[in-house]
């Protein structure tokens, strides 16, 4: 469905590239949720604007790899040349409802805008399949909320507006960077189990980003763990989450609160993330690994599959992650 | 929508009251007599006592500015000492090429400022938004009257096109005496057009950034559409308020034009009255531009309501 191959977005001059995300790779199944962790400017975000063509102009590019929706290359293009070339059934919804809807246009004309690109009708037939998105997102009262403006809604039903937009293009895939992470928490549940219904329902894939570890257990089928730029594990939910390979991965389910933690204070992975760029040679999370060795410092380490359909970037991954 | 007006109303009085005693204070603190203006040097003064009770200037400040404000409710800006005859009507005489000169300059500064902003903001970072965004800064620090004489000694003396100065009346001479203004406007307009866009251009640039813009592109619809329905609507909300300023400036930029193209106008008449110490001119004339500057600045908010649907008006 969607396949991301050696994706690789730079900032600065051409002649010296400062690599935010570093030859990034995954695949997305029909109907499949992968979700993408990661704190915070590890490059997530970088990733799925330049996956989705919205990487800001001028500034970051990609300057190598390749994006592929359904077989057909559509790593240099805009959304819109993209619905040119008839391969426009991929959408993305924000982290920001409350800025991410124009304040001075009504509900059903952003809607229908959508709806009049990718089903080429306009006027009332535009408007009813918008009262029709709004449905299928669970918004109370659709007919009604056409003509209302965003600053008369609340965050959690901006950002059902956002999915229904999204909605709009039938997409194959849709990218959500951090949907539910301005929302209230009762709101977030209710947000996520719309999102992992109309997956479901329309058979869509999903690129979930978060840096929120919980939502990712409940929602993902499948992990990338980000780190620097660079995917450093992927693999199965359940996988990834009782037997994590990589030291980073590790590190981040130890600084997660569990119900027998008590009072006690939580572990930290000690240092920073290395600037963009600082890493010239090795692993780029050798200065901060517990268990780093001396080829850890030297030589770029390995993508290495460790049991079926778990990949780790690591020279030497964790043998046993045990059981937390 | 009533309860707006009516506190708009309420407030504006106030401003105007406030505006009339600025006026009438600053004139009588201007030094200079106008019974010397009127009588010259060789009245006696026996002569000038006379004027001077005929005209009401004897009496202490507070009632001669009471007289004046109570004539002024009643719509009589009371009588011109210079022309002998009702301020209203000088001012009436004036107010045609004033409206016109003003109309016609908003007209170049929102045909200029706001496409040539648009483009350079499209075209952001290229040598065309360098070239045109220099030309403006050039343009706005440049002095209306050099701007003037330029356009005078190419488009009148050299080419011909355009009359020089003064200004027949089109209610005499038909709608063609507009070409007579078509140079003053444009040395009017040239510095608020240059504002204009460079704020069109800056403020185009600032939206453009905005998250529902990303939300747009997003869409799949085309660049142009997400220019023109997303961000120019959004970029126009300031640049309105500053169509506000824009007059204001241009008040105050018509007396140098209409100077420097012999003009009837307002501004002119506001210099000459000044030098003539004409004072009931002056405070009318002064008292009507603060009237149509508010006046402007009401529709300005009024059209806000349109533009941007989150503005209560209250």
């Amino acid at each position: 469905m969607l396949s991301v191959q050696d994706l690789t977005v730079s900032l600065g001059p051409a002649t010296a590239p400062v690599d935010v995300v570093a030859g990034v790779s995954f695949e997305l199944a029909k109907g499949e949720i992968l979700g993408l962790v990661g704190e915070s400017g590890c490059g997530k975000s970088m990733t799925s604007l330049a996956v989705m063509g919205l990487l800001p102009q001028p500034g970051p590019r990609i300057r190598a790899g390749r994006v592929l929706l359904e077989g057909c290359d559509v790593t240099q293009l805009q959304p819109w040349q993209r619905v040119e070339a008839g391969h426009g059934r991929m959408a993305m919804i924000f982290q920001e409802p409350m800025t991410s809807l124009n304040p001075v246009r009504r509900i059903g004309d952003q809607i229908a805008e959508a709806v009049r690109v990718h089903d080429r009708v306009s006027g009332p037939p535009a408007m009813a399949r918008a009262r029709e998105l709004l449905e299928l997102v669970r918004m109370p009262d659709p007919a009604m909320q056409l003509s209302a403006y965003p600053h008369q809604l609340s965050g959690g039903q901006r950002q059902r507006i956002m999915i229904a937009i999204a909605l709009a293009c039938r997409p194959q895939v849709l990218i959500a960077d951090e949907p539910t992470t301005a929302l209230d928490v009762t709101i977030q549940v209710q947000v996520l189990g719309l999102l992992r219904e109309l997956c479901n329902r329309l058979d869509m894939a999903m690129l979930f980003i978060t840096h929120d570890m919980g939502v990712i257990a409940q929602l993902a089928d499948r992990v990338s763990v980000m780190y620097a730029g660079r995917i450093v594990e992927t693999a199965g939910v359940e996988a990834l989450f009782g037997r994590p390979r990589h030291h980073y991965t590790r590190g981040l389910m130890d600084c997660m609160p569990s119900r027998n933690s008590g009072a006690r204070r939580l572990p930290t992975i000690a240092g920073q993330p290395p600037a963009p760029g600082t890493v010239r040679a090795g692993c780029v999370f050798a200065s901060r690994c517990a268990a780093v060795r001396e080829p850890c410092r030297t030589a770029a380490p390995p993508r290495a599959e460790v049991s079926r359909g778990h990949e780790v970037l690591c020279t030497f991954p964790l043998d046993d992650g045990g059981p937390r | 929508m009533w309860s707006y007006s009516l506190k708009r109303a309420a407030t504006t009085t106030v401003t105007l009251l406030a505006a009339s005693v600025i006026i009438f204070a600053f004139i009588h603190i201007v030094p200079g007599d106008p019974i010397y203006v009127l009588l010259g040097d060789t009245a006696t003064p026996d002569q000038i006592d006379a004027l001077r009770h005929q005209l009401g200037l004897d009496q202490p400040i507070i009632l001669q500015y009471l007289t004046w404000i109570g004539h002024v409710t009643e719509g009589n800006l009371g009588r011109s000492i210079f022309f002998q005859a009702p301020v209203l009507s000088v001012i009436a005489d004036g107010a045609e090429t004033s409206a016109l000169l003003a109309t016609m300059t908003m007209i170049w500064v929102t045909l200029i400022g706001v496409p040539i902003g648009m483009i350079a903001a499209v075209r952001h970072g290229t040598w065309l938004d360098q070239g045109l965004s220099g030309a403006a800064m050039l343009m706005a620090s440049i002095p209306t009257f050099w701007v003037g004489l330029y356009l005078i000694l190419i488009f009148a003396a050299w080419l011909g096109w355009f009359p020089s100065s003064g200004y027949p009346s089109i209610f005499e001479g038909g709608i063609v005496n507009l070409r007579y203004l078509v140079l003053p406007s444009l040395a009017l307009a040239a510095p608020n057009a240059a504002l204009i866009l460079r704020l069109t251009r800056a403020s185009m640039l600032d939206v453009s950034r905005e998250d529902y813009v990303r939300t747009a592109r997003a869409k799949g619809i085309r660049p142009w559409q997400v220019v023109s329905r997303h961000i120019l609507r959004n970029a126009l909300l300031a640049v309105v308020s500053a169509f506000g300023f824009t007059f204001a400036a241009l008040l105050s930029e018509a007396v140098v034009t209409e100077t420097v193209f012999a003009l009837p106008g307002i501004g002119r008449l506001v210099v000459q009255s000044i030098l003539r110490r004409d004072y009931p001119v002056i405070q009318g004339v002064i008292l009507v531009i603060v009237v149509v500057y508010l006046l402007i600045n009401l529709i300005v908010d009024l059209s806000y309501r349109l533009l941007d649907p989150r503005v209560e008006l209250q």
